[in-house]
């Protein structure tokens, strides 16, 4: 055969190979609502950029009538391909081939592309659209997801690791997005759970649906499982660009500059904020009127909505928020808003972005179910995440740092680098309320109109207490500042921090609360 | 965001005007245990009942099996008393947290001080 013939026949193999499971089970995604696993990878990356590996690996499983199977690219997509110019390593499970269903060597396509990541220090992106384990291979198929979750893990804090859920990932399967950084989901597309509801029916007598069970819906607002929500795949693409714009490509580099762009003031900082401190107020309003162009990209928006973890830049460079929301239950520490800041603090840390801490809350959340869920261990997370980030820590209270809350909201204590204050914050032990009934309890009981007495000593107690000069006295904090200095005062303190350098005690790893 | 309207948290004496969440809003309210009542702590499906109403039982005596999770799980009663209530039948499928069966305690139960029988049956709202 000449060479001709011979690239002739390779072009036929790929054309044949290129259709996955086939035009009718290529209809059936699309009645689905579903793009094919390649069309979304030509969606998210850079036009052409593109190149596919491994096209041509085929499965060996013998039993059950495997041997007579043709399983196209054994169900799964990889290659390299661009995002903003720089590259990335993808891998796109193909429903139409088998259900997308995890053999071994499906799987140890997966597992070659994240080798590959990891060498060329280049973030995964990886495309979950599967029925789940092959059950035909038996524990083979079983290896090949162990074999992924434990590069995830060596991944993790390497290169930056994300999961899109565009279809059902179920049993097993889902532990692969959760070890990841980012989980992206789709109304109405993607499912996510460990049993699912056949099983829960069958075991329990509980009947749920998939939705309700583990649908987009469920995963961005209940469990806090899945990061960012969107109504299509093409809304989710978009959502995954603007990430990777914010985020560096590895932890041995920083995130991108771009060009400095002023906030576009709407409405002057200091109107956003009301004096009192029991009234509400968007802290997100707050993020906008300091960041370039007033551009925040949110993270978790659905869930524990108390605490605002998200990107924003300061003066062209990336830093991550993390700010209380007065807004939602008064901006409290609970269990979920703690495991929020605290893996979001991590995963800065880990990729070399400064954190911003906007402080404004009044403790942590009282109630039996918190503290029978363990709010102890959830909320020590906090303190371990921001103790343990050596990334340069800016800190600015905007009103109420009560108690505990204000120790763990990246104080000085925790070793923050700067700590300003604006002149209406209140930093004590808890509100006027609260402690003037246990320090004046006496006087208050035996006054002759107990709570005229009360209002008199929570109003003495503000006075004296109530007030960032107590601790910027003490050097706690840096800097009482107008509002309106804070961005000037951020910048900054981002510019004198460049060479930040930690020298900690060696160790092979810390141990947090997880 | 769920549920745009400010309503009230208090915490430490102090009114915060906030939003509250779906999530705090459908806390329930904590409960003390209480071994009079027995109470399915997982769903599952009554597989025998060894009790009758007006049986006399002890700690330790077979009340029934409760099958969940393909494990026949062997309820035993913790406290002295009389069997006085049966909410359920042999193949029957119970959710989680459902009123089973009720003991009388007997008047000498040095226990019986410290909880509040009447209020608790009340709790069950699938008994009728």
């Amino acid at each position: 055969m000449s060479l001709k013939r011979k690239t002739l026949d390779l072009l036929k193999r790929r054309e044949k190979v290129l259709k996955g499971g086939g035009d009718e089970a290529i209809e059936k995604q699309a009645a689905m609502g579903k793009m094919t696993a390649r069309e979304r990878v030509i969606a998210l990356l850079d036009k052409d950029s593109f190149q596919e590996y491994d096209l041509f690996v085929e499965h060996d499983a013998k039993d059950f009538g495997m041997d007579k199977k043709v399983l196209h690219g054994d169900g799964v997509i990889t290659g390299t391909g661009k995002i903003g110019g720089k590259p990335i390593c993808i891998f796109a499970q193909d429903f139409t081939v088998a259900g997308g269903s995890l053999g071994l060597m499906h799987a140890r396509k997966i597992t070659k592309i994240m080798d590959h990541a990891m060498k060329m220090r280049v973030p995964l992106i990886g495309i979950n659209d599967s029925g789940g384990a092959r059950v035909q291979e038996g524990v083979n198929s079983l290896a090949g997801y162990g074999e992924i979750f434990y590069r995830n893990t060596l991944a993790s804090g390497v290169i930056p690791q994300i999961s899109v859920i565009l279809g059902p990932c179920a049993g097993g399967a889902v532990y692969s997005p959760a070890l990841t950084d980012y989980v992206f989901v789709v109304d109405q597309i993607s499912k996510m759970f460990i049993t699912g509801p056949e099983v829960i029916k069958t075991v329990l007598g509980e009947e749920i649906s998939m939705e309700d069970l583990g649908g987009a819906k469920v995963h961005s607002t209940i469990t806090g499982n899945a990061h960012f929500y969107s109504e299509s795949e093409v809304e989710c693409f978009e959502q995954i660009k603007t990430l990777m714009s914010y985020i560096p490509w590895n932890n041995s580099v920083k995130s991108v500059n771009l060009t400095p762009q002023r906030p576009k003031i709407e409405k002057k900082i200091e109107d956003i904020v009301p004096a009192d401190a029991t009234q509400p107020y968007d802290i997100r309003e707050v993020i906008r009127s300091i960041t370039d162009g007033s551009h925040f990209f949110e993270v978790h928006e659905l869930w524990a909505a108390n605490i605002v973890i998200g990107y924003g830049r300061l003066n062209g460079q990336t830093v991550g928020f993390v700010a209380n929301q007065p807004l939602v239950l008064a901006g409290v520490l609970d269990v979920d808003s703690s495991n929020k800041a605290a893996r979001f603090i991590r995963f800065c840390d880990a990729f070399n972005i400064p954190l911003v801490t906007l402080v404004d809350l009044p403790g942590y959340l009282p109630g039996v179910d918190q503290e029978h869920a363990g709010v102890i261990r959830h909320g020590a997370k906090v303190l371990y995440a921001f103790s343990e980030a050596s990334v340069p820590k800016m800190t600015v209270i905007i009103r109420k740092a009560y108690g505990g809350g204000y120790i763990a909201m990246n104080s000085r204590h925790l070793n923050a680098d700067f700590v300003f204050a604006w002149p209406g914050a209140e930093i004590a032990v808890m509100g006027p309320e609260g402690a003037a009934n246990i320090i004046f309890r006496k006087e208050i009981q035996t006054a002759e109109n107990p709570e005229e007495m009360r209002q008199i000593k929570i109003n003495e107690y503000k006075e004296k207490f109530a007030n960032p000069y107590v601790a910027a006295a003490k050097g706690y904090i840096d800097s009482v500042i107008q509002p309106e200095e804070t961005r000037d005062f951020l910048i900054h303190a981002l510019e004198v921090s460049k060479g930040k350098t930690e020298i900690r005690p060696p160790k092979k790893h810390g141990v947090p609360p997880f | 965001m769920e549920n745009q309207d400010l309503q009230y948290l208090e915490i430490e004496g102090t009114r915060y005007k906030t939003m509250l969440t779906k999530k705090f809003q459908s806390r329930k309210a904590w409960i003390p245990a209480n071994p009079y009542n027995i109470v399915s702590y997982i769903p599952g499906t009554v597989r025998e009942i060894f009790v009758e109403v007006g049986q006399e039982v002890g700690p330790g005596d077979d009340i029934m099996v409760l099958q969940a999770m393909k494990m026949r799980n062997l309820v035993k009663s913790e406290v002295y008393g009389t069997i006085r209530k049966i909410n359920i039948q042999s193949n029957e499928t119970i959710p989680k947290g459902f009123l089973m069966i009720v003991i009388e305690p007997d008047e000498d139960d040095e226990n019986i001080e410290n909880i509040d029988i009447q209020s608790l049956e009340d709790l069950n709202p699938l008994i009728e």
